[in-house]
């Protein structure tokens, strides 16, 4: 087997951590990968007519702002459409999730003419005009003198080395089709973690309410005693004050925390900037004061992330079918019941970093689930105050 | 009355104390800026019951130093939770006793500076990272009020996390 082949096959080929377009930009791949799924287009030459089809395909199956509504095929003589279904989750994939890099052999102006009629001008995107055919040799995609392997690929974030979604391209194959699979599984199987996550923490949530109102119920049982205890003694004081004693009056308040310097919704304001853990750790092991703020200071970066990461789902489940309830700039449908603004579906790349501090979240407040805090004799009411 | 002067407001400590300060410049607190436009310039003083001579001067050297800066846009708190970094210049401002800088975090929550406010927080939460519970009294002259059998339970609580 051709040593391209097999090494995109294994993902052993690094892409470039910073790549310099036809224009001259140079655009760091490294940071790219982080924000977005960077996908590697290549082109096999810029007189190749079958590979600026791909790229029309993709304007058609949403990423231009007004897609046709048909894709007439002047190669295999064949019209598609987009399912009415995918209209919205494709939008998705294709204007939030992916950043394309397009790599194409040169001369600039030639590429410069493939990427107008292809209709890419507006984007972002970058052109790279492999004059030299470096790049090419580098990646292990060089064909010939003057051609490269006509490849899909993305570049894994931790790697940040090349894998295959489709390798060649031919009429009425241009790997558009591989492209959608491997983006709707990126997001799919993330938003089911998101789900599952999400679940965990509302289950912590719970936990947490639980918790604070085991301890709250606690502490008031044990300032009863306290102050029956101190009633007894304040009498007692009473009786040695009229017998001209010189005692020390010890009130009741000296034996509870002394006020902090600052007020509660203060406290609550600094509690913020710490993680979970560090509030379990350390915040809610201080005293009873900074443990109440502690318990709402976590239930609040909860609830915040929580309902962050519910909306930025695109999806709604009925069944096992999915189905995307909006996408930005959406042509169809728009003003369906239910849909989301724009910029209130994250991207996949987003919506893991948002994942991550949850699941730290949970992790943070994990030893509440093990510590009996004799929540279950609380009645129902209670725990949902 | 000038057109430099005209763009003065003066404001009262509760110690009495008076500073004349441009208007610029209060009007980085949210509380003045209203109060400005809804009275409009004045010669009176402003009172601010709340705030003393030091704190009110403090709060507005800092007013001073950023009174150029672009009102804050409306971050979402999960934003701001995320980043706990402090400039140079705001790090080395706050660089006080501990009663000052709860007294310019009261400051600026009265007068409404998000951004003063923010930093306050901010750098108290940086005192507590990284402490034991009992540091953390230490610093912050908190008594420990936990019974004996309560801070068995939280030392169980916290093993696990401990651990990691």
């Amino acid at each position: 087997m051709d040593p391209f082949f097999s090494s995109v096959q294994t993902g052993s080929i690094r892409f470039p951590r910073e790549v310099t377009d036809m224009d001259g930009n140079v655009h760091d791949v490294v940071e790219l990968s982080k924000k977005y799924v960077v996908v590697i287009i290549t082109i096999k030459s810029p007189q190749c007519p079958v590979c600026p089809q791909l790229l029309k395909r993709l304007n058609f199956l949403g990423l231009h702002d007004t897609p046709s509504f048909k894709f007439e095929d002047t190669f295999s003589n064949t019209v598609t459409t987009v399912p009415r279904r995918d209209i919205e989750l494709y939008r998705i994939l294709l204007r939030l999730d992916v950043y394309f890099i397009i790599v194409c052999p040169g001369p600039v102006d030639e590429v410069r003419r493939l990427r107008k009629i292809c209709d890419f001008e507006a984007y972002p995107y970058p052109f790279i005009a492999d004059e030299d055919m470096s790049l090419a040799t580098q990646t292990g995609l060089r064909m010939s003198e003057t051609e490269i392997v006509p490849v899909i690929a993305y570049i894994e974030q931790a790697s940040h080395t090349i894998g295959r979604i489709r390798l060649g391209r031919s009429w009425g194959r241009y790997g558009d089709g591989e492209l959608m699979t491997y983006l709707k599984k990126q997001r799919l199987l993330l938003e089911n973690k998101a789900r599952r996550i999400v679940k965990g923490a509302e289950e912590v949530i719970v936990a947490l309410k639980r918790a604070r109102a085991a301890e709250k119920n606690r502490r008031m049982i044990r300032n009863e005693n306290t102050n029956s205890e101190s009633s007894t003694q304040e009498a007692k004081l009473v009786s040695q004050h009229q017998s001209n004693m010189q005692p020390t009056l010890h009130n009741a308040e000296e034996f509870h925390v002394r006020p902090a310097s600052l007020p509660t919704e203060l406290l609550f304001a600094v509690f913020d900037f710490l993680s979970a853990r560090d509030i379990v750790r350390m915040v809610m092991a201080t005293c009873h004061q900074w443990r109440t703020i502690g318990f709402e200071a976590i239930i609040q970066n909860f609830r915040q992330l929580t309902n962050e990461v519910s909306h930025a789902l695109s999806y709604h489940e009925r069944g096992t079918e999915v189905h995307v309830r909006s996408a930005r700039k959406t042509t169809v449908d728009e003003g369906t019941e239910g849909s989301k603004s724009p910029d209130e579906i994250l991207n996949v790349r987003e919506l893991d970093g948002v994942l991550l501090e949850l699941s730290d979240h949970i992790a943070g407040v994990r030893p509440l689930y093990i510590v009996d805090w004799g929540g279950d004799d609380l009645n129902e009411e209670l725990y949902m105050t | 009355m000038s057109a430099s002067e005209a763009k003065k407001i003066t404001l009262k400590s509760c110690d009495d104390i008076e500073f004349k300060v441009d208007i610029r410049v209060a009007s980085r607190s949210i509380l003045l800026k209203n109060m400005i436009e809804d009275v409009g310039e004045t010669d009176q003083s402003i009172p601010l019951p709340n705030v003393n001579e030091r704190v009110l001067k403090k709060v507005l050297e800092w007013c001073e130093h950023h009174k150029d800066d672009p009102q804050p846009a409306i971050e979402d708190s999960d934003t701001r939770r995320r980043n706990t970094e402090i400039d140079d210049w705001n790090k080395k401002f706050l660089e006080v006793e501990q009663d000052m800088l709860f007294e310019i975090i009261l400051a600026a929550n009265y007068l409404d500076i998000k951004q003063l406010l923010d930093i306050g927080c901010k750098t108290v939460a940086n005192m507590i990272k990284g402490k034991t519970p009992e540091q953390i009294r230490e610093t912050f002259n908190i008594q420990n009020d936990f019974t004996p059998e309560e801070e068995e339970q939280i030392r169980k609580e916290n093993e696990w996390a401990e651990d990691r």
